[in-house]
């Protein structure tokens, strides 16, 4: 792949690889028959940015021979080859060395080039399976009116929520009735569609997002002065925002927006019980997956002693109620994977990576759900004698009944079981580091952890 | 316990904004006490901080607020005292303030309870691309201080000085008592009853004294019982305190009073308008 770019057009590139940057860590570069297209995602794969430039925008563009062409790169060095971009008249990209690198020569003013080899991390795409054109709602207008709605608000805001109406559309900081410290400032504004120059909310929502993704192509918006579209369903759903310049650049962020059972995470973030009707036992008692740091500890030792009472259930019952874990699950349940609680857009990658930890550990309770073999270690208590022991003892009690020595009260008979490492064997455990990526929300009480 | 005010011409806007802008650079917290005829507020009135200087200033609330209804928690009652966030409160009027980019119709101020006290301030902007007004409301979460506990929120009095002058050009003095404050902990204010004040920072290396003369004189609050006609007081307060002051100070007047107290400290009055000022006490400290 190679091609040329004049340099204002380069300038305008450069500006694109900055909003990005303000999105994710990585540049995914993908080049096609109609164009250059580079796009990005967020670590909590909440957003998915895509800036497309048509073939028009460059001088040259030459394809490689085997049809597409795509590569990723780490963000941090792309942007730092596209920062002092005034002096450049003429940039060239291209995939050299066997595509193992990304050229970039910039041609400047006096006769200076300079050039950059950023190496490609990994032939690697993201594509999004959202559909991007049939959003109920929709809202357009000049990037200055969103300049002011994003303005309105603290930089350090980490969410806004977009009330729309037929009538009116609201931007608050906050989540009606969701949030209750009281040293927080709430934040609104009122604009009427008139504001807009495109106004159609045919379905009342209620949405919220992540406000520095939105900041972030928005900047990309005031680079362009171009007219930026919001567009969403429903809460839950994703929020796409789209900026179109004369046909040749497009951009579209997807976002994901709070589901309305969630409560706000960024005050009242704490573990979600993923709930289900007939869930007998008390060992089952499931917690939200989320591989975090509010895990209690408190709670596993409970788990740990919880003593399965009903006698005909096997150690290992999660075979039984296992909930049909749906083969869809990788669109939905990354987002309670995910730290934040997002719902996330589906990304081929995410879901390759997410069906194959839920193979490994369908695999591994496929294997626990058979009579224990070697590996698996468990206790029965020894002061709890087993049943077995007690028929003799009755018999002798018949037999010396004119002693009549009143028997002392019976044991309560039951099997207190014991097993290490007892959440390992629920079947709600997925055997999945906690991501690095993922935030603290608060850090672990217990030291020893 | 009910209040509301609102704004509607755009110059006190302004300077409500910037009255607000000015409390908020001094200190985190503000109190804000609500009046029948007058608006307070009052910044590090426990003292508590060794950086900026207790500043409060009187608003006289039928100036800026065409309507302003206050009527307190009991009938006895004369104040609503309220702790809020200074920052929150100048962050909530920022939109006054822009004045070139858009035009703000009305400002309503309404104490309101909503999860918790609050004070929101609804603006009503019009922006230049479009013809119809829009509602900017930010709720600046407020904690209503018991009656109880009013004493220790009583505005203070203004010192007695024995020499007082009126200030020139207040930038260069900000920029003066800037630099003079890297020199010494500690700056002398020196006033004579012929208009003149002489700013005097000493350290070891240097002593540098700035000269101001010519200053309109006021007449003497106190009278001084040492001398039978007292021609001139100095003292001295901490530098950082008093550059605080005059490094905050948002409002585009020019002139500034300020009163020295011998030894006891040194008082600076900024009259914004009539029955609008900002006092700051500054006080002594030993060198």
């Amino acid at each position: 792949m190679k091609c040329t770019l004049e340099g204002s057009n380069a300038r305008v590139l450069a500006k694109a690889i900055q909003s990005l940057s303000k999105v994710g860590k990585e540049l995914f570069i993908e080049a096609d028959g109609q164009g250059l297209q580079m796009r990005t995602i967020n670590a909590t794969q909440s957003a998915v940015g895509s800036i497309r430039f048509s073939r028009a925008m460059f001088d040259t563009f030459q394809m490689p021979p085997s049809g597409d062409c795509y590569c990723k790169i780490a963000m941090k060095s792309c942007l730092g080859v596209f920062r002092n971009m005034k002096q450049v008249e003429h940039c060239e990209l291209s995939v050299v060395n066997n595509s193992t690198k990304f050229q970039v020569k910039l041609r400047c003013k006096l006769e200076t080039t300079k050039q950059a080899l950023l190496s490609i991390v990994d032939e690697q795409n993201i594509t999004s399976a959202v559909p991007t054109d049939q959003s109920v709602n929709c809202i357009r207008g000049d990037f200055k009116l969103f300049m002011e709605i994003s303005n309105s608000f603290i930089a350090s805001e980490e969410e806004l929520t977009l009330e729309a109406k037929p009538d009116s559309l609201s931007a608050k900081n906050y989540i009606e009735g969701a949030r209750v410290n009281d040293k927080f400032m709430r934040s609104q504004l009122k604009l009427k569609p008139s504001e807009f120059s495109h106004y159609q909310v045919a379905q009342e929502a209620v949405i919220t997002f992540c406000i520095k993704e939105f900041r972030a192509f928005l900047l990309f918006a005031e680079a362009l002065n171009a007219e930026m579209s919001i567009e969403f369903d429903d809460a839950g759903s994703p929020f796409l925002l789209k900026i179109k310049k004369h046909a040749e650049i497009e951009c579209i962020l997807i976002l994901s927006t709070l589901s309305p059972d969630d409560v706000s995470f960024s005050e009242d973030y704490c573990q979600r019980e993923i709930r289900e009707a007939d869930l007998p036992s008390v060992a089952q008692k499931r917690k939200s997956s989320t591989p975090g740091p509010t895990v209690q500890q408190k709670r596993r030792l409970a788990e740990n002693t919880t003593v399965i009472s009903d006698e005909d259930a096997s150690v290992f019952q999660f075979r039984e109620h296992r909930p049909p874990r749906p083969s869809e699950a990788p669109s939905v349940q990354p987002a309670r994977l995910l730290a934040d609680g997002d719902t996330v857009d589906v990304v081929e990658e995410e879901a390759d990576e997410e069906a194959l930890l839920l193979a490994v550990s369908e695999a591994a309770q496929a294997s626990q759900a058979y009579p224990p073999n070697s590996t698996e270690v468990y206790f029965f208590e020894t002061e709890e004698a087993p049943p077995t022991v007690l028929p003799p003892e009755k018999i002798n009690d018949a037999e010396e009944e004119d002693e009549s020595i009143p028997q002392s009260p019976e044991r309560e008979q039951r099997h207190k079981l014991r097993t290490i490492f007892s959440r390992c064997f629920q079947n709600t455990y997925v055997p999945r580091e906690p991501s690095p990526n993922s935030q603290v929300y608060a850090p672990n009480s217990d030291t020893e952890d | 316990m009910k209040f509301r005010a609102k704004m509607q011409d755009v110059l006190y806007m302004r300077e409500f904004q910037a009255i607000v802008a000015t409390l908020a650079k001094l200190a985190k917290d503000c109190v804000m006490i609500l009046a029948q005829e007058r608006m307070h507020f009052i910044v590090n009135e426990d003292h508590s901080s060794t950086s900026s200087p207790l500043v409060w200033a009187s608003i006289a609330a039928k100036d800026y607020f065409p309507e302003y209804k206050m009527s307190p928690a009991r009938p006895d009652h004369e104040f609503i005292v309220l702790a809020m966030s200074a920052s929150h409160l100048s962050r909530s009027l920022a939109v006054l303030r822009s004045g070139s980019t858009s035009s703000v119709h009305s400002c309503k101020l309404k104490l309101k309870m909503i999860q918790f006290p609050c004070i929101s301030v609804i603006a009503s902007v019009v922006s230049p691309s479009s013809s119809e007004s829009r509602e900017v409301v930010h709720d600046v979460p407020a904690t209503i201080i018991p009656s109880s506990d009013w004493a220790a929120y009583v505005l203070p009095k203004v010192p007695r000085a024995e020499i007082v002058l009126g200030l020139p050009s207040l930038r260069l003095m900000r920029s003066l008592i800037d630099k003079l404050k890297n020199i010494a902990p500690s700056l002398v204010f020196h006033g004579s009853a012929a208009g003149e004040l002489n700013l005097v920072s000493e350290s070891d290396m240097a002593t540098i004294t700035t000269r101001f003369s010519r200053l309109m004189p006021y007449p003497a609050t106190k009278e001084s019982q040492q001398v039978a006609s007292c021609e001139e007081a100095s003292c001295s307060v901490d530098s950082r305190k008093a550059s605080a002051f005059f490094g905050a100070l948002q409002l585009p007047n020019e002139e500034i009073i300020i009163g020295i107290d011998r030894e006891h400290c040194i008082y600076l009055q900024l009259d914004i308008r009539n029955n609008v000022v900002l006092h700051s006490i500054l006080p002594a400290v030993c060198i």
